[in-house]
């Protein structure tokens, strides 16, 4: 295995997708991509921003990015040493899918349920999608 | 080497003096038109007033001929209601006539304004260059302008309208409302022009209660505005980027869901802002009769008005704290024209700074020579 890619959110279920993924890759030695797609915001942060008249794409960047810091700091810390991080923005399944697919990913870790949780139930989950259409191994992590 | 873009102020009053700046110059070159314009629109408005107090009196003759079964007056008062409902109905086509023929010339003459300038040494290409912030400009000349010069027109119509309205039928509940007489522990407590107060106090709570629910709403929907356009505007860049057959990804793309994800979380917000403020304003349009009717009532009960007099003061009392709400049913209305006004004012700028750069790299002997002989 070469290369393992986990898809985060800053959701208690990404944290804990990065705990297996990171002691995956330490066993076997792989790479670990970490991925975050997207970006929310809450309506106090929205409302904040609507007062002081902040940019909301500097936000979410800066949020994606903290997101992938802390992400790292915990993958490093569960003993993952090769790791690599980056944002992506658009529909998280189509483009978790997208990455692996072009990166030739081994295997994609995620959690059962990210942050979306209503319009997960409603619409259908990223895992549920991600698990039927990538094109390599797929572990999602309860 | 291509000049580093110089950061527009986003001061809310610079933006809005630069747009203002443009319109008194084509006022001032159209006056005659402006002053016709504005004359007829302000005729139209005191003549749908004159209809809603007639309208108001009538209500009020009506009710009471049907309370005395006095069937000769009923039916003079349904035919007078056919000319009161015609001048209605052609006066609110004339205000429509008026309203979209002064928007549509102030956008005929800002829009040219601004495209002549554009065109002009190829500036077009030149001004995103100058100043941040000046996406899109064809989206701004083409939907901006138009936006920025509607609402201003409906607005102040709509706030003269609510002024004399309120102060046209504070006269009529303060004569026909008359006082109360209330009777506190033996003692007659008499209350002048309770009407009056009770249409201030309901008013002024409902537009308190309105703006502590929606103060977030004119940010909201600014904020919103500007992600829509810079979405566009990544649209664009993409498209310019790529050619048919390259992949969806890069730079570009990465940057057209980033300001897709943005917009739509503004829209989230926006739906949120305006189901809170719909709570208020549909509680308002339930609430606000039933209260007229429940002040007036004590009146009507014991024999001090007639049922046409109720009629009337309710009526009375419901146009008034409508012309109260101006504030909170334009809220909306008026963040969209900040929003599109900050754009078209960021563009002109963008120009002006365009127009100074040329004439600063202009030949000074040329100026030289020319003012010669002033000396």
């Amino acid at each position: 295995m070469k290369r393992i890619v986990v898809a985060v959110d800053g959701s208690p279920g990404a944290k804990r997708a990065i705990d297996v993924a990171a002691s995956i890759a330490q066993a076997t030695g792989a790479q670990l991509w970490i991925l975050t797609i997207g970006g929310n915001m809450g309506g106090a942060q929205l409302r904040r921003l609507a007062e002081t008249g902040g940019d909301i794409s500097e936000a979410l960047v800066k949020a994606a990015q903290k997101i992938l810091k802390e992400a790292e700091r915990r993958a490093r810390r569960r003993g993952a040493t090769d790791i690599k991080s980056r944002s992506e923005w658009g529909d998280p399944a189509e483009t978790i899918i997208g990455v692996v697919s072009r990166d030739k990913a081994d295997m994609v870790v995620l959690g059962r349920r990210g942050r979306g949780r209503l319009s997960g139930l409603l619409l259908g989950s990223v895992s549920q999608k991600v698990a039927s259409l990538a094109p390599c191994a797929v572990l999602i992590v309860p | 080497m291509r000049p580093v873009p110089k950061p527009v102020s986003l001061n809310h009053n610079h933006l809005l003096h630069r747009f203002w700046k443009s319109s008194a110059q084509i006022c001032r070159a159209n006056l005659l038109r402006v002053a016709g314009l504005g004359g007829f629109l302000l005729a139209v408005v005191l003549l749908q007033l004159s209809l809603q107090v007639l309208l108001n009196l009538w209500n009020r003759y009506f009710f009471d001929a049907l309370e005395r079964h006095d069937v000769q007056t009923v039916w003079t008062q349904a035919q007078l209601f056919v000319p009161l409902a015609a001048a209605s109905i052609l006066l609110a086509a004339a205000s429509v006539w008026g309203r979209m023929t002064t928007q549509r010339n102030w956008r005929r003459m800002l829009t040219h304004q601004v495209v002549e300038r554009w065109l002009t040494k190829n500036r077009f290409a030149e001004i995103d260059k100058y100043v941040k912030g000046t996406e899109n400009p064809e989206y701004r000349i083409a939907v901006d302008i138009r936006v920025a010069t509607d609402a201003p027109v409906d607005l102040a119509l709509a706030f003269l309208s609510s002024v004399l309205t309120a102060i046209t039928f504070f006269g009529v509940l303060w004569e026909v409302g008359g006082s109360l007489d209330i009777v506190l522990f033996g003692r007659t407590l008499t209350i002048p022009g309770h009407l009056v107060i009770g249409v201030i106090v309901y008013s002024g709570t409902m537009s308190a209660l309105m703006v502590f629910v929606g103060h977030h709403l004119t940010g909201v929907i600014e904020q919103m505005n500007q992600s829509e356009a810079e979405f566009r505007a990544a649209v664009d860049a993409f498209r310019a980027e790529k050619q048919p057959g390259d992949a969806a990804d890069g730079d570009a793309a990465r940057n057209l869901w980033l300001r897709l994800q943005a917009a739509l979380l503004w829209w989230r917000e926006l739906c949120w802002q305006l189901v809170r403020t719909t709570l208020v304003s549909y509680g308002n349009l339930l609430l606000a009769p039933v209260v007229a009717w429940f002040l007036c009532v004590p009146k009507y009960l014991n024999g001090t008005m007639t049922l046409g007099q109720l009629t009337q003061t309710a009526a009375a009392f419901v146009t008034v704290q409508g012309a109260f709400n101006w504030l909170v049913d334009n809220y909306g209305r008026m963040a969209d024209w900040r929003a599109s006004a900050h754009r078209v004012a960021t563009v002109m700028i963008a120009l002006d700074e365009a127009e100074a750069r040329e004439s600063a790299s202009r030949p000074r002997n040329k100026n030289h020579i020319r003012n010669k002989p002033n000396h």
